[in-house]
């Protein structure tokens, strides 16, 4: 009965960290330069395929090619940043319509180079644990770890560096930072950058323990819009929350529930929430 | 006085050439027309919405709502579709005042978040009655309204989208419609006037999730197919594009930016998969170039010609 | 005189020629336009855009080899290429560009139960017939409301060849989970195959279908497991749900046998799960690279997809089949109606495929004939390479 709920526990962990990676890109972004992208996804979903190009074709294995995936997708935050997203800080409207455009040039041009195949990269590590009758891949509990880490680096980024409480500061009250002499432009394409290097991470570590896919862009943005309402919007420490929350649906729901109810419910409880508590979990009133 | 008596003559000329479509369009043509119709019915029932101050990002939903009350009630009920096009209007006029209740009285941004998770949430509700509503696989053999020729479909989707813009441009330009700009504009400065804030907003829904509701339902008897899969995230997401692309200032904004946008894969069907790279280079031109929106290209160029005639005689006469 | 004597010497040469010439004459070549749905974009392209290219290798080899002849005369194949977008929208949207401007007769195309619906929604009102590449077995996409359209695949062929190896192969089995995605369709894919697996002895302990959107298969593979099943069930035919599945399975240490009843072709399983996770997998599909494919694979489809596509992929024989059965079908009826040409289809005994003679089935379970019942072959896989077993007649009640 312990090994079933631990097998259980390790599925929801390991499905919320994945979470978590990707939403926070999204969360800080939004936070900093009050823009939603909406084409976060789809970077998690090229991230994928950019750390399978370099890990398969070109052999360079695993840690390689999440290094310079995460370093990769960084750069092209940056190039987001400058080029998309700083024109339209602040113009919720304008800044939707940019994302749009970018979903739809970032999926058409998967389509054309990926193409619709499903692709998918050998365990991190192989082979498996058995406890108590239960066994663990030991790839999910790699990735776990992973992800784990780079979380708690973050966070101590954020709360012990300058940067770190700078952002938190433009999080707050952008008007405020820049008068205290905050240069936001910076701070926004170091969270863009971190963001995206990230969500591509993510992508890859997905892509070694389950399969990737282009449609995985779609699925991804809706679940890290519900963890960063659930969150709170603005908030950035209570992603982690709301990951936890939207993992251990995902990876409980399917199993206890029948599909008929587990559908609608992931979706009905962020509208729920929106309704009863909006700033979510952590958030505050805008 | 010159410039408004010029535009309602060719406004009346338009409609005209309309009328005159099926004499020159061949059926593949007039199909066209019918989706764009039904289009423009639908981005300019999301303005009725947006301009009360709340952009929903869940609109295909009603669009859904009112195509599958419609579809179920004539295929199984066996009622006429003249008699349930309206009821299934009513259905969404219904489903938008009651998500209204709570939704309305939310901030710009999370009403929209509340909005695109309604949106999908209703999709996947087919799930609740999988015989009546056909499950994932759609419903099919929806009886149609005129059988299987095109033109009277031409003629009465033109003729139902005319009147739907000629009902939501009366109620823009009326007392009710000044009410919903102003509550669009300040939280605080309405109600200091007396004005129920909420209730303003949920008659702004109601009003546009009915109109969205009758366009579904007439995409159901047209189509006499219709399946979950067609009224997700995606086309919501595109609605609103439609609209900001189009002009979300004026109201001939969404009419405009619904036409365009909606052919562009169409019109660029040679370009296969690279099609919508134009839609996305259309979207990027717009925000860049043309912030009012499509439906403000005349003037701003000719705004632009006159800032360059002006820059030309003052560099003359210096 | 002269000029009279000439006249009538020329025109006595015309006439004459004029009938000597006729049957050449009548052979002249004309354009026979076919429209193809396929979904070249979207989550099915991944075996839908290979389907495609399929369709136009075996239209140029008709047309290379005489053509399709009618009443003596001689007609070349014109495809018109439609993507359906992998949405049933985009589905109504290509049949009725097909239908309405390019005015064809013949459409080819159409996978999975929403999109067949979609099509022949637009494609049966306008008495255009229509020869889809797949049913998944729901009387709502087939049936004699449907006259005109017919299935060159359906998931229900293999089903009991698929159980008898099974049998075979691991005797000890008793409890049979099926895996479905949600498109609705499961309960019939399970309605077709429990009767099957009662008769040789199995029995269906679970048969769930899973969310579309599903990326992380482990709590629906959780949920089968906990019935304990012997054998688990692929009934749909798309590798990448397949592929993700048996990484769950094997993750969660399941010992026991896996396989489809459908098409997964193993190699592209194998590709996503590696070999020690797909070891022991087997599904009722073709390799065209395997020398126990029919001569036609090594004699036509290798060569010609190799030198006008430069690559092989397993999906261009499905698509060259449709082509060829069209062909068969018009000349069999003699007639470009497409009414004829589906009545006549329907009576035929035999139809020539990439995989061997087919027959037409489908009279018990759709109330019409209507699907064409080519053999499909067994492919197991072993140390990471896909391996023959034998070939499967395959039927549909």
């Amino acid at each position: 009965m312990a090994a079933q709920i631990a097998g259980h526990l390790v599925n929801v962990l390991m499905t919320s960290s994945i979470y978590v990676l990707v939403a926070l890109g999204f969360a800080l972004v939004f936070s900093v330069m009050r823009i939603m992208n909406f084409a976060h996804g789809a970077i998690y979903m090229i991230g994928g395929f950019v750390c399978y190009n370099f890990w398969v074709p070109l052999g360079l294995g695993p840690w390689v090619s999440l290094a310079l995936t995460m370093l990769i997708m960084g750069l092209f935050g940056l190039f987001l940043e400058k080029f998309c997203f700083r024109p339209f800080q602040r113009d919720f409207e304008k800044a939707t319509v940019m994302a749009i455009a970018l979903v739809i040039i970032l999926k058409t041009g998967a389509d054309l180079t990926v193409g619709p195949l499903a692709k998918s990269m050998p365990p991190l590590v192989s082979g498996s644990i058995r406890a108590g009758g239960v066994t663990f891949g030991a790839d999910r509990l790699m990735v776990l770890l992973i992800a784990s880490v780079l979380l708690t680096a973050l966070i101590l980024f954020i709360q012990k560096t300058k940067v770190g409480q700078a952002t938190l500061a433009i999080a707050h009250d952008p008007d405020a930072a820049s008068l205290m002499g905050i240069n936001t432009n910076r701070v926004s394409a170091l969270v863009c950058a971190t963001g995206c290097g990230l969500a591509g991470l993510a992508g890859g570590l997905v892509g070694s323990v389950l399969v990737l896919h282009v449609s995985i862009a779609d699925v991804m943005l809706v679940k890290i819009i519900g963890v960063v309402i659930l969150a709170g919007i603005g908030s950035i420490g209570g992603v982690w929350a709301g990951g936890l929350v939207m993992g251990a649906l995902d990876a409980l729901c399917p199993y206890f529930l029948s599909n008929v109810v587990s559908d609608p419910l992931g979706l009905g409880l962020v509208v729920l929430i929106l309704v009863i508590r909006p700033q979510g979990f952590f958030g505050h009133e805008m | 006085m010159k410039k408004a008596r010029a535009r309602v003559f060719s406004l009346i000329g338009l409609v005209i050439l309309l009328f005159l479509g099926p004499l020159f369009l061949e059926n593949y043509y007039l199909h066209l027309a019918v989706l764009v119709f039904i289009y423009v019915m639908l981005t300019s029932s999301l303005r009725a919405i947006y301009i009360s101050g709340q952009l929903s990002l869940g609109h295909a939903a009603f669009m859904a709502i009112g195509a599958y009350t419609s579809a179920m009630l004539a295929k199984h009920l066996g009622w006429t579709p003249w008699c349930t096009m309206p009821l299934g209007g009513i259905a969404a006029l219904i489903g938008g005042v009651l998500i209204g209740f709570p939704f309305s009285r939310l901030r710009a941004i999370y009403f929209s978040m509340a909005s695109l998770f309604f949106g999908m949430m209703v999709t996947t509700l087919v799930g609740l009655a999988p015989e009546l509503t056909g499950h994932y696989t759609g419903l099919q053999a929806i009886p149609r309204l005129f059988g299987f020729t095109k033109v009277p479909y031409y003629y009465f989707f033109l003729v139902v989208t005319l009147l739907t813009l000629l009902i939501l441009y009366r109620i823009e330009h009326s007392r009710i419609g000044m009410t919903f700009k102003s509550v669009s504009q300040s939280y605080l400065a309405a109600s200091s006037r007396g004005i129920n804030e909420a209730g303003i907003r949920i008659l702004s829904l109601g009003i546009g999730t009915f109109f969205a509701g009758i366009a579904g339902a007439g995409y159901a008897h047209y189509a006499g197919f219709i399946a979950p899969a067609t009224f997700g995230l995606m086309p919501s997401i595109f609605l609103v594009v439609y609209l900001l692309a189009g002009g979300k200032g004026s109201f001939a904004g969404p009419i405009v930016g619904a036409a365009i946008l909606y052919l562009i894969p169409f019109v660029m069907r040679e370009f296969q998969g690279y099609a919508p790279f134009f839609q996305a280079g259309v979207l990027v031109a717009v925000i860049f170039v043309i912030p009012e929106g499509m439906i403000s290209l005349p003037s701003q160029t000719m705004s632009w010609i006159g800032k360059v005639r002006e820059g030309r005689r003052r560099s003359y006469a210096s | 005189m002269k000029g009279i004597r000439l006249f009538t010497i020329l025109a006595s040469v015309f006439v004459a020629s004029a009938v000597l010439l006729q049957p050449c004459l009548a052979a002249e070549t004309k354009i026979l336009k076919v429209g193809t749905v396929n979904g070249l974009t979207g989550w099915m392209a991944a075996g839908e855009q290979p389907t495609d290219d399929g369709m136009k290798l075996a239209a140029d080899w008709i047309n290379d080899t005489g053509g399709i002849t009618v009443k003596g005369v001689r007609y070349k194949i014109q495809l018109i290429t439609e993507d359906s977008k992998s949405s049933p929208e985009g589905m109504a949207a290509a049949c009725t560009k097909l239908v309405e401007k390019d005015k064809v007769k013949f459409i080819l195309g159409g996978v999975n139960t929403v999109m067949n619906i979609a099509a022949s929604a637009v494609t049966e009102p306008a008495k255009v017939f229509r020869l889809s590449n797949y049913t998944c077995g729901n009387p709502e996409e087939s049936g004699p409301q449907f006259p005109l359209t017919f299935f060159s695949n359906s998931n229900i062929e293999s089903m009991r060849p698929q159980l008898v190896y099974l049998k075979e192969t691991h005797p000890e089995v008793k409890r049979l989970a099926l895996s479905h995605p949600g498109d609705g369709a499961g309960k019939w894919r399970r309605a077709h195959l429990e009767p099957v697996a009662k008769e040789l002895g199995m029995t269906v302990v679970y048969s769930e279908e899973w969310p579309g959107e599903t990326v992380d298969f482990t709590p629906v593979v959780k949920k089968a497991l906990a019935s304990n099943p012997d054998a688990y069930i692929f009934t749909d035919g798309w590798a990448y749900h397949a592929g993700a599945q048996i990484k769950a399975l094997r993750a969660l240490g399941f010992k026991g046998a896996i396989l489809s009843t459908d098409s997964e072709i193993v190699s592209e399983v194998l590709q996503l799960t590696g070999s020690e996770a797909g070891e022991g997998y087997f599904a009722s599909a073709w390799d065209m690279m395997d020398p126990n494919m029919r001569p036609i694979m090594k004699k036509e489809v290798i060569p010609r997809a190799s030198a006008r596509l430069g690559k092989l992929n397993q999906w261009q024989p499905w698509g060259w089949n449709t082509v060829w059965i069209l062909k068969q079908a018009i000349e069999s009826a003699q007639s470009l109606d497409p009414v004829v040409v589906a009545s006549h289809l329907r009576t035929m005994k035999k139809v020539e495929t990439v995989f061997g003679p087919a027959t037409i089935g489908g009279q018990k379970t759709f109330g019409i004939k209507c699907t064409i019942d080519a053999p499909q072959a067994i492919f197991i896989a072993k140390a990471g390479q896909s391996v023959f077993v034998r070939w499967n007649e395959t039927s549909v009640p």
